[in-house]
């Protein structure tokens, strides 16, 4: 059997059980997509996530409006393997069994329908996930704690756009710019489900439960750790470097004749080897070493940017790929170093990344009926051998009749 | 990723959004009266409810659609223009929408929230100092995350694991140093410990103390 052919046994989902079988969630998350995420990694492996519905305007939220029978993508893609029912009295019990308790509410607020922490801890074995702008303490999160959650809002509050804006422009035309997925929210939902798994592993220790506190505004400015020790070591801010890496350049995003690379050139051999194919020798002198090609001032990198790109523009993605494969190998790893080879890869659309066999193969995207109407949607990166997540729409959400808003596919 | 679900459904790529949040509508980084940034975000009803409170230029219809929602962003823009940054946070507050300032480095660095949640807390690191870092994205109640020691030069805890956790002998050691099977840092800054280190005192690098904290 070939080596692919095991490896796709390996991680099939077939007659396999789940890791997180028999652990009870409750997730009320509302329009805080950040808790969906989280309660979705949990029901992905496994866990019965049960979505409680306080308010009833989450499956409105989609881009341009586009729904599916009245439903939002956010809402359909994160509603996979939950049960959803409505808040009321009788789902009291199941909240007050839960093992993982999901709160993407505004502080305070599950404490006004007599389902915060402090009535949901009587059972000490309860985890309690709570996931808000500012988090549930600090005299900050008093302050703003009216104020609702969003991902470009705690994008904001991480520094984050104020480092992807273009670098070249200046006065009125330089914008901080965001990142367009929800980067604060996908990274709090995700640390969140951590946080819960941490808390699960270490109740088998203690049998008692606790409370995890996750804030959006922080969830990436405490993770990418350069904002916080730079802010303080140095006497500026850092501006915007765009696609541009801070570090060492070329390390980023470039515009080809036909299309977009990503292109970076680690040691400088490869740089030297980027230099050959692209013909640019009369660059070497200025640019040869990796202190040379340190970015941090932009001032002086967008010379060789500039230099760059003019000829990278000249070429089709395929060239350069072509030329690139073309470079002297060798099979000794020592020789090879000083060789040196640029990273080109070619940026894909949405099309190409679908008709990538390598994507079908791992199984990255499902394709599910709705209606008659093919829908796709994104499966679970984690492939594990044992345990592997499932992702179903058993029953997938619907707007009860009347209530459908916003526009139908093919109108947005 | 939603991109790809979007465009299962419309046929098109969503393409490049810019500062739009395509499903928070209207949203953006907008320029303040005193020359900063504000982002504002409106995802429900309700907050645009909020929002048209204060600016009744803004019509509901069907502001998600992709025209609606450039035309509502202007709106937004001009109103931003006219008010300074601490406006505006105060009216989220008051009238409850999603509203923050940008940040840079140094605000984040210096924001007494992040010190006061323990997002950024000082270190006494044992062989650099007292330094500012990062702390732990995740805060519980029971069983809190801690930094015990910073990021230690390559090859630093060579001899703490050959020698102290598998029992190997200084000169089984010295030979694989020899060999080139074990190495040590490069002598750039950053990479290396302080001028002032001393390795002949420092009984973790030896090998026979395990780091503390």
């Amino acid at each position: 059997m070939k080596r692919d052919e095991i490896l796709i046994r390996l991680f099939s989902e077939e007659n396999k059980p789940s890791a997180l079988e028999n652990v009870k969630v409750v997730e009320i998350a509302d329009e805080n997509f950040a808790a969906a995420i989280a309660g979705s990694l949990l029901a992905e492996m496994g866990a019965r996530v049960t979505r409680i519905e306080v308010g009833d305007e989450a499956m409105k939220i989609s881009p341009y409006g586009v729904t599916i029978n009245g439903v939002g993508i956010p809402y359909l893609v994160e509603s996979r393997n939950k049960e959803i029912v409505k808040f009321n009295e009788s789902v009291k019990d199941l909240i007050f069994s839960a093992d993982i308790i999901i709160d993407g509410t505004m502080p305070g607020f599950l404490e006004e329908l007599g389902i915060g922490y402090r009535n949901v801890s009587e059972n000490p074995a309860v985890i309690y996930v709570a996931i808000s702008p500012f988090g549930h303490y600090t005299s900050k999160a008093k302050e703003f704690k009216n104020v609702p959650d969003s991902d470009l809002t705690a994008q904001a509050y991480n520094g984050y756009p104020t480092l992807i804006g273009n670098p070249y422009l200046t006065g009125e035309h330089s914008y901080p710019l965001r990142a367009g997925l929800w980067a604060a929210w996908i990274m709090a939902g995700v640390n969140a489900a951590v946080g819960a798994l941490i808390a699960l592993l270490e109740r088998l220790k203690s049998g008692k439960g606790q409370f995890v506190d996750i804030a959006t505004n922080d969830a990436i400015a405490v993770v990418t750790t350069f904002s916080a020790v730079m802010g303080f070591l140095f006497d500026k801010p850092r501006g915007r470097f765009g696609t541009i890496d801070y570090l060492l350049y070329p390390f980023g995003y470039h515009k080809a004749k036909d299309g977009y690379i990503a292109l970076a050139t680690p040691t400088d051999a490869d740089f030297r080897a980027l230099l050959k194919i692209l013909k640019c020798w009369d660059l070497e002198p200025d640019w040869k070493y990796t202190l040379d090609r340190i970015s941090d001032d932009l001032e002086r990198i967008r010379i060789l940017d500039e230099e760059l790109n003019k000829t990278l523009q000249k070429l089709t993605v395929k060239e350069l790929l072509k030329k690139a494969s073309k470079l002297r190998k060798s099979k000794l790893p020592f020789l090879s170093r000083f060789l040196g080879r640029p990273v080109i890869v070619k940026i894909n659309t949405l099309r190409e990344v679908l008709q990538d066999e390598h994507w079908k193969i791992r199984k990255s995207f499902l394709r599910i009926k709705i209606d008659g109407k093919e829908v796709i949607i994104p499966n679970s990166p984690i492939k594990s051998s044992e345990t592997p997540p499932k992702v179903s729409y058993p029953t997938y959400p619907r707007v009860p009749e009347g209530q459908e808003r916003g526009a139908t596919p093919g109108e947005g | 990723m939603y991109d790809f679900t979007y465009f299962s459904l419309t046929g098109e790529e969503i393409g490049k959004t810019g500062n739009l949040d395509p499903a928070s509508v209207p949203s953006g980084i907008f320029r303040t009266k005193d020359g900063k940034f504000v982002a504002i975000s409106i995802l429900t009803s309700s907050q645009f409810e909020a929002l048209k409170s204060l600016i009744p230029q803004l019509e509901n219809g069907n502001r998600f659609e992709k025209s609606r929602a450039r035309d509502l962003n202007k709106i937004v823009a001009k109103w931003v223009e006219e008010r300074n940054l601490e406006e505006i946070l105060e009216l989220a507050k008051k009238h409850r929408f999603p509203a923050s300032p940008v940040l840079d480095d140094k605000e984040i660095a210096f924001d007494p929230w992040r010190w006061e949640r323990g997002s950024i807390l000082k270190v006494k690191d044992r062989l650099l100092g007292e330094l500012p870092v990062p702390g732990p994205i995740i805060a519980m109640s029971a069983t809190p995350g801690k930094i015990k020691w910073l990021g230690r030069p390559v090859g630093y805890h060579n001899r703490l694991i050959l020698k102290k956790w598998l029992g190997l002998g200084d000169r089984e050691i010295d030979e694989l140093e020899k060999e080139g099977v074990i190495g040590y840092w490069d002598e750039m800054p950053g990479l290396a410990p302080p001028a002032t280190w001393d390795a002949e005192k420092d009984e973790v690098f030896r090998g026979e103390k395990d780091e503390e904290g």
